[in-house]
This record gives structure tokens, C-alpha cells and sequence, in this order.
């Protein structure tokens, strides 16, 4: 581990987080390819010491929590009584508490409830490391000692931490700190377990039932201490003390962000434009830093020479040229770019601008980013109105004959007579949302569909001189493989089945913009079938 | 230096928690002298006997418990033989019996074999209670969370209890529990076994509190300080503790939480935090440790949430004040959407976006699904509710800083009508 500015984390933590790991340089919390700092009791030696003035400038925006964790934790050799650390995801409560540790040079132990997702395994992890044993290949990967229930932990626990203690007095000289330091992460994940509640109750008394003095235990957590009040006496409040880690302030968000950069003189600028806008949406520094990584390539672009310093007027014109683009990001999530080819590229750009220009301040991702086979599209298309329309409408609106004009007509028709059921139906959807249906169903809503289409393409080819050889007969085939696909990729989802009929039903799970852009991309004409107030 | 090594000795004291409840060792009327003069009779008599220690949580139960036998320990020591079992772990009938036999083992440097079925430690467990019986020997079980031994069929307890009633036999049995009606939840035959002592750990008066904080805080002459400094430093403690502001604070402190523990944990913290110049304790520590001890976590929250999460929160208020029994996700947009077209405020976002900052919400507890039978549902399906109180968003939404004046318009508007 080099004395990089880089917060530490530990990869097996990380890896099971979904939103964690993106290589990138921008963003300053890529994980460094550095083992679990476990508490060899020899020594911490491997782990370069940060003296207190580092320690505070890696972590901005956190003094007041260090200098507090620090008195808290205490001089050398001196019992403490267990800190509960919380706070919202993403605010740096394990960094703080590892590179405290590392600052420190004390012995700890480190176990993740989110690695460590059973009991077994977090009883396992923290024998391992308090016994100093690796799984390794030679000893088949298993643990030291066994451990399963909760009550063979604690003896086992005990055991460990006095031999522990004892190897400790025996090989070091002098320093005799005798202090072993339990740090569980992510307890919160604890109440989900099976069990879970005994267990956390369990592990909140460890000092208790110990009866070791030379144990300090530091908790951390997402969920607030309230969440862990239970119904016999809350087996916190005795003896512990709460120690909050707040979200960062606008300031420290902007320092954070900059640690990593090439030019920081030029990212200042433009987190003094960005920053304040999106984070009215959010303040977590993920989504903040995966948000601006786009963009802030977005406003190079215009810069001829990257580690130039802008004046002021190059950052207007910077921010002209960044300005439409600000808004599209801000109603866009985690935009995962695809990777085209370049001329696919060089198209879509083109198509951008026009569309820049017309949506302005609307949503402009009218584009499916989803590949999907044609039959396909026309399965997800009748799934969606299935869902949307009742079962009575069908007749009315979908003739195999095709014909849209007669479908209008009838609609209006049918939308006149009952206007307060349109409202009870769109109140329902809200609160309901998307019916069921049978297959049978689905299976006539989608030939009726594609007869149609076929109608119209035919028609569209007789034209043009050049007879059919079938080309959209295989809209028909493989419907129910298609169908499993979409299941099994959730736009449609099977619900229970109907006890008179016996047979599956089905719900479609898209809301309507995604289904208005698979219309888009086959050019049927969804408005028109859609059952509307 | 002379400070460091204060610091060391206040922060063991207070992480002891023999030594904190040492200081009721000397009074008459304690709970201590009461379990002492009871175990101690007990042992002279030959007789069986069974108590049950009921308070709160923090309280001191176990902790005098393990004073008490310390004491005796050293007065007789081959007279007793302790049995520490913990309801949290060893309620599992089987899992008891197998740690008693295991206990029993160790204390008489027998082998322990762990094949042994739970019969067989039964009966290794009664043999044990006659062998012990005839050679004066008396046996102290410790049952911490009683309650929680109580539940099930209480197999252990019974065959206890039985066993003390009729082998030959010299046992103690203690109960501790943090529930003040553990006996009521014993069946009848196992309750017509235990005999209905019980003893009260009741927060302690002033006095006591005072005393305690004397035992505490003072510095001994004789450990290898600076007598002047430790002079000093007693001075300052004893002003302070006449110190009328003090007594507020301390009032404070005790006033939701009245046990040991509590006070223990406030004290703590003052002097975690003592200045290592000046080496002496102020004022001013102990009413940082109050603030800190007294913290609300989830008005803190709601002043680091973002806008469009208070936006969130504030039109699910609204929706629960027009009294709609149960909403999700999409009613919420509704709402959403109608208050921008209404005031035309500039934070009007897609319903992604929205999605996201929904989930963060779930996230930090601040709303939550109505009940976990929805499960098949997506999440802007489900029915959610606010896991705040009006109170504490209106606080919130107040001491955020960055908190547009249109949301607390619209609060004000829905509760002040």
C-alpha cells in the first residue's frame, strides 16, 4: 500500500458492492489492489504509519470525527468502552476508522457483515485473523476452528484473544500495548440474517460476556442506533457511545472530488458549476463523481490544451458548451455507455444535436438502449397493453383485419359513455399497477398485431414492385422462447394463477416510456391502442 | 506526563465495571450485602436456595453478582463452585446442559467429553449436585436473561430446580433479568420450586450518584503522582460537583436514563476528552459529553438529505395528512408533479431520477414499505410510509441549510391549518 492520496477500502468488501469499482482516475475512491489489513499481532509493519496531519488531509471534512474516534479510542494499553459509528452509506466511516487504525498502529481485527454474510463465516473470519491463520491451499482452505453457534464463539473468542495476548507479551519488547480491537462493518445487514436478532444482541454484549479488559470493540453501521432498540431492553444504551458520521457539506464534497485530478485548477471550475445543481438531486459521492465523469470530458472538449488554467472568459465559453448537456445529465442515472462502433458514433452525435436542439429541457433518451429481436418487441408491446387495457377493450380495439380508422372510431365511442371509470381505472393503475392476464390472451393480442404489420408491410413491398418471400413469418416462431426470455429478464413477470382457470397469468412489468420506445423503434402506433383517460 | 497516567487510570476505572459498583459495597442496605448475606447463609445452612435479580438494563445486576462471588471466593474457596450460563447463548435445553456438564468438568479438573447426549449430562449434572451435596460443597448457578430461559418448555429450569429439591444437594441458583415480571413467566410446576425472592435494582438517588462519582473521580495519593497535582485535581472535581450548573446537567442526563450504565458512559466521555495540558477536568467536558449523549440522530439525517429527497418526504406527509390509508411510489410522483405545476418550482426532476432518491430514502430508514407482503411488487408499487414524525421533519426541514422556502411553505400549510 503506497502512501497514495487513495482512501482505503478492501477489495473483499467492495466486490460485492453493486455500485462499487470503477477503475476510473476521476473518481477517488477506485479501490487499491491491497489485502484486508488484518491484525497480524506481530506487527502492522507493512502499512507505511501516517502521522496525524496525513491522516486528517486524506480524509476532508472528517477532523472533528477523527479527533473525536482518536480520544475516544484513548492512549495506548487503555480499555475503552465499544463506539458505535454511523452514518449514510458512502461517508467514509470505514475509511476513517481503518486509517485511524493505521495511524495508530494498533492491533485490530476486521470483519465486514456484508463479506461475512452468515454467522459461521463472521465467527471464522475473526478466529482467523485473531489466530494469525490464512486459508491457504496447503490446509484446504479451512478455517482454524469451526465455529457455528454463537456460544462456541464467545469461549472460542475468549481462548483466541488470551493467546493472542500471551504471543503478544512473549515476542514484542517494550511496548506491551495489550489492547486487541474488534471492528465489525455493516451490522446493520445482521438483522436480516436468520436469527439475526439473538446474534446482534450477542455481539452489542460481547464485552460483557467476555469479561476480557483488554477487548475494545468499535461497530460500524448505515442504520441509525435506533434500529437496533429491541422489545426486551435495548441491548445498546448501556455502555455505548454513539458517534455519528454526517454527510459532508457542499465544501468538503468539492475537495474530495478533486483529490486525483490532473488539473485540480480546472476541475475547481467546473464543480462550481456542476456541483451545486446536481447536488440538489443527491449527495452521495458516488453517484456524484460516476455523474460528472461524462460530463467533465464533455467540458474539456472545448479546451485545446487540457492542463491550461481558465480565465474568466474561457469558462464562459466552457460552460456555454457544457450547459445544454447539464440538463439531460440531470434527469439520467448511471449512464453505462455501450460500447459502438465509431461510425454508429459519428450517426448518433448528429442525431443528438437535432434532438438537443427540439427536447430542451425534456427528457432526450428517447433512444432504446436494449437490443432485442423483433419478435420480441412486438411480445413486450402486447404484454404491456394486456396489462394496461381491460380485457372487454380487446375486441374493440384490435381487429385482425387491421384497419386503424375503425379502431378510432370505436374508441372515441367507448371513452364518452364512462368517464368516472376512467379515473377509478387511472387511480387503480397507480396504486395497483399493471393487470394480469393469461397467456391465451397475450398470444391473440400479439397475432393480431403482427397480422397486422405484415398487412401493412406487405402492402408496402407490393408496391414497390418486389414480391414477399415471408420475411416477417418468423414473427411467429419461437413465440414462448421469446416470451421465457422476457421473463426471465423481468419486463414480464408470471403471477399467481388464477384458481378457476388454472392456467399462468402473467403482468408486464414496463412502465410506460420504455414501452413507448420499443413502439418508436418498430413504428406501431401505441398511443392509439392505449386504454387513456 | 502526570496526566497521561490520570487519564489511563480514570478511563480503567470506568471501563471496570466491578470497580464502579464497588462503591456500594460498604452500605447496609445495598443489594450487594443483601446477596452476600444470602449466599453466605445459604452455604453455612447446607440449604438450597434461588433468587431472581430484576432492573433495567445497565443496572449493575450482573456486576454485583460477580462481586459477590469474587468476596466469596476468597473467603471460602473451596466451599463454592460456579455455573455461568447466558440465556442469550444457552437457551437451547440441550446446548445448557451440554455447558454445564462442561463447566462442572473444568471446575473439578474432570475430562469433558463432548459425545456425551444431553442424558447423559443431565444425569452427570445431578450426580454431580449429590457428590457436591455430601461433601459440603455448594454449587452456584448464574442464569444471566433469565427471561429468555423461560421460554419453550423451560426443561433446564425444571430439571434444575427438581434436582435441587430432591438430591442431596447445596445450590444456589441466581436469576438475572432485565424483565420486572420474569417470574410470572415460569410455569407452575417450576414455580413452585423457586422459592420468590427478589431483589430490586432500583437507579440510584442522589446520594448514591454523588458517592459514586466521588469513588470515581478522585485521584488516589499514593499511585506515583505529583502529589500537588493530584491535589489539584481533586479540588477542581469537587467544585465542580457543587457546581449548580452540574447538578443540571447531571439531572439532564439521568432524567430518561436513571442506571449506572448510563451515567458510566456520560462520565466517560468527559473524560475521554480531558485537556492533557491543563491535566484537569472542567466543566466544559462534561457538557460537551451531554450534548453528545443527548444527540438526535434523525434530525441530523434530514439536514444532510438532499432537496429532491425533502421533497420526497414532504409530499408523503402531505399524503398522509390528507389522510390517504395507502400510497406508493406513484401516488407520490402525483403529488409531486402537481406541486411543480402548481408553484412551478425549478427542482422538477424525471421519474428515474425520483426512483433513485426514493431508494436512497429506504436506505437510510426514513420511509418504509408498509409490510413485507408486497414482495412481488415492484418498487414504485409497494405501499410505503414515513418512519418520521411530523415533529422531526418540520425540525428538519428547518435547520437544513440549504432547504428551499416553497417546502416549508407547503409543511406549514399542511399542519398549521
Amino acid at each position: 500500500m503506497t502512501a497514495e492520496g487513495m482512501i482505503l477500502r478492501t477489495p473483499t468488501r467492495r466486490i460485492t458492492r453493486s455500485s462499487a469499482v470503477t477503475p476510473s482516475k476521476t473518481s477517488p475512491l477506485s479501490p487499491p489492489s491491497v489485502p484486508c489489513p488484518a491484525a497480524e499481532p506481530s506487527s502492522s509493519g507493512d502499512r507505511d504509519p501516517l502521522s496525524l496531519d496525513e491522516l486528517l488531509s486524506l480524509l476532508p471534512g472528517r477532523k472533528p470525527q477523527i479527533l473525536e474516534l482518536l480520544r475516544l479510542i484513548g492512549p495506548s494499553n487503555s480499555p475503552m468502552l465499544p463506539v458505535l459509528l454511523y452514518g449514510g452509506p458512502w461517508t467514509g466511516k470505514t475509511a476513517t476508522v481503518l486509517r485511524v487504525f493505521q495511524h495508530l498502529r494498533r492491533r485490530f481485527v476486521y470483519a465486514s457483515c456484508r463479506s461475512c454474510y452468515c454467522p459461521r463465516i463472521l465467527f471464522e473470519t475473526v478466529l482467523d485473523q485473531l489466530l494469525c491463520h490464512k486459508r491457504r491451499r496447503e490446509n484446504g482452505y479451512w478455517s482454524a476452528k469451526r465455529c457455528d453457534k454463537p456460544a462456541n464463539f464467545v469461549d472460542l473468542l475468549r481462548d483466541a484473544l488470551i493467546q493472542a495476548t500471551s504471543a503478544q507479551k512473549s515476542c514484542s519488547s517494550g511496548e506491551n500495548d495489550q489492547m486487541i480491537y474488534l471492528i465489525f462493518d455493516n451490522v446493520e445487514l445482521i438483522r436480516s440474517w436468520d436469527k439475526g436478532s439473538l446474534i446482534l444482541q450477542m455481539l452489542f454484549r460481547i464485552p460483557d460476556l467476555l469479561k476480557v479488559r483488554n477487548v475494545g470493540l468499535i461497530y460500524i453501521s448505515c442504520a441509525l442506533p435506533d434500529a437496533y432498540y429491541s422489545m426486551v431492553g435495548s441491548s445498546l444504551e448501556p455502555s455505548y457511545i454513539y458517534f455519528p458520521d454526517y454527510n459532508y457539506s457542499l465544501d468538503d464534497i468539492h475537495n474530495i472530488l478533486i483529490r486525483n485530478q490532473v488539473n485540480p485548477k480546472l476541475y475547481s471550475c467546473f464543480l462550481s458549476v456542476v456541483l451545486k445543481p446536481f447536488s440538489r438531486i443527491t449527495r452521495r459521492i458516488d453517484e456524484l463523481a460516476i455523474a460528472f465523469k461524462p460530463l467533465f470530458k464533455k467540458y474539456c472538449e472545448a479546451l485545446t490544451d487540457p492542463r491550461l488554467i481558465p480565465d474568466e472568459a474561457a469558462k464562459r465559453r466552457l460552460f456555454d458548451h457544457l450547459q445544454p448537456h447539464l440538463t439531460i445529465s440531470m434527469n439520467e442515472i448511471f449512464n453505462v455507455p455501450s460500447w459502438s462502433s465509431s461510425e454508429i458514433d459519428k450517426e448518433r452525435s448528429i442525431n443528438q444535436r437535432g434532438k438537443l436542439r427540439n427536447l430542451s429541457g425534456k427528457e432526450a433518451s428517447g433512444e432504446l438502449d436494449i437490443h432485442m429481436s423483433l419478435s420480441a418487441k412486438y411480445l413486450l408491446i402486447s404484454a404491456f397493453l394486456a396489462s394496461r387495457n381491460p380485457a372487454t377493450l380487446d375486441g374493440a380495439l384490435f381487429d385482425s383485419t387491421g384497419g386503424s380508422d375503425n379502431n378510432r372510431k370505436r374508441k372515441r365511442k367507448s371513452f364518452q359513455t364512462s368517464m368516472d371509470k376512467q379515473d377509478n381505472l387511472a387511480e387503480e393503475i397507480l396504486i395497483k399497477g399493471p393487470g394480469t392476464f393469461p397467456l391465451e390472451r397475450l398470444l391473440v393480442i400479439f397475432q393480431c398485431i403482427t397480422s397486422t404489420v405484415e398487412y401493412e408491410a406487405e402492402e408496402v413491398q407490393l408496391e414497390n414492385g418486389e414480391p414477399t418471400e415471408g420475411s416477417h413469418a418468423h414473427l411467429m416462431s419461437d413465440v414462448l422462447l421469446q416470451l421465457s426470455t422476457l421473463c426471465n429478464a423481468n419486463f414480464i413477470c408470471k403471477s399467481n394463477s388464477c384458481p378457476l382457470e388454472g392456467s399462468r397469468r402473467y403482468r408486464s412489468m414496463i412502465d410506460e416510456d420504455m414501452a413507448f420506445k420499443v413502439a418508436r423503434r418498430v413504428n406501431f402506433p401505441l398511443s392509439k391502442y392505449i386504454y387513456r383517460r | 506526563m502526570d496526566a497521561e497516567k490520570a487519564l489511563a487510570l480514570l478511563r480503567s476505572r470506568l471501563c471496570d465495571p466491578n470497580y464502579v459498583h464497588a462503591t456500594f459495597k460498604s452500605s447496609e442496605e445495598s443489594n450487594y450485602c443483601k446477596l452476600k448475606v444470602l449466599i453466605m447463609n445459604s452455604i453455612s445452612d447446607a440449604c438450597n436456595n434461588s433468587i431472581l435479580l430484576l432492573g433495567p438494563r445497565g443496572s449493575g445486576k450482573v456486576a454485583i453478582v460477580d462481586l459477590v462471588l469474587e468476596d466469596l471466593k476468597t473467603q471460602l474457596p473451596d466451599s463454592i463452585s460456579v455455573i455461568r450460563l447466558n440465556g442469550l447463548l444457552h437457551s437451547d435445553d440441550n446446548f445448557a446442559l451440554k455447558e454445564i456438564a462442561r463447566q462442572l468438568c473444568l471446575d473439578h479438573q474432570l475430562l469433558f467429553s463432548k459425545m456425551a447426549s444431553s442424558d447423559d449430562n443431565a444425569g452427570f449434572m445431578i450426580d454431580m449436585l449429590k457428590e457436591c451435596g455430601l461433601s459440603h460443597k455448594s454449587i452456584i448457578f448464574v442464569l444471566d436473561e433469565f427471561d429468555l430461559f423461560a421460554q419453550g418448555k423451560q426443561r433446564l429450569l425444571y430439571s434444575l430446580l427438581d434436582a435441587m429439591q430432591t438430591v442431596t444437594s447445596q445450590a444456589v441458583v441466581i436469576g438475572v433479568s432485565c424483565r420486572l415480571d420474569a417470574d410470572k413467566l415460569l410455569e407452575k410446576r417450576v414455580r413452585s420450586r423457586f422459592s420468590h425472592r427478589k431483589l430490586l435494582f432500583v437507579p440510584p438517588s442522589r446520594e448514591d450518584v454523588r458517592r459514586l462519582l466521588e469513588h470515581i473521580l478522585y485521584l488516589p495519593k499514593d499511585i506515583g503522582l505529583l502529589s500537588e497535582y493530584v491535589a489539584e485535581f481533586n479540588s477542581k472535581i469537587q467544585d465542580i460537583l457543587n457546581d449548580k450548573k452540574f447538578q443540571e446537567i447531571l439531572d439532564s442526563v439521568l432524567i430518561f436514563n436513571g442506571t449506572i450504565s448510563n451515567l458510566v458512559q456520560f462520565i466517560f466521555r468527559a473524560v475521554a476528552s480531558l485537556n492533557l495540558e491543563s491535566g484537569l477536568l472542567s466543566l466544559e467536558n462534561f457538557k460537551d459529553s451531554q450534548i453528545c449523549c443527548q444527540r438526535q440522530p434523525k434530525t441530523h439525517i434530514l439536514q444532510d438529505v438532499s432537496i429532491l429527497e425533502l421533497y420526497i418526504l414532504v409530499c408523503m406527509n402531505r399524503l398522509e395528512c390528507k389522510e390517504q390509508n395507502s400510497y406508493n411510489f406513484n401516488s407520490v410522483m402525483k403529488e409531486y408533479k402537481a406541486i411543480h405545476e402548481a408553484y412551478k418550482t425549478s427542482d422538477n426532476y424525471g421519474d428515474t431520477v425520483c426512483l433513485r432518491a426514493f431508494e436512497h430514502l429506504l436506505e437510510r430508514e426514513l420511509i418504509g414499505f408498509v409490510d413485507n407482503k408486497g414482495r412481488n411488487l415492484s418498487i414504485e408499487l409497494q405501499p410505503v410510509k414515513l418512519l418520521i414524525s411530523p415533529h422531526e421533519l418540520y425540525l428538519g426541514l428547518k435547520s437544513s441549510s440549504s432547504c428551499p422556502a416553497i417546502l416549508q411553505k407547503l409543511f406549514d400549510h399542511e399542519s398549521f391549518r
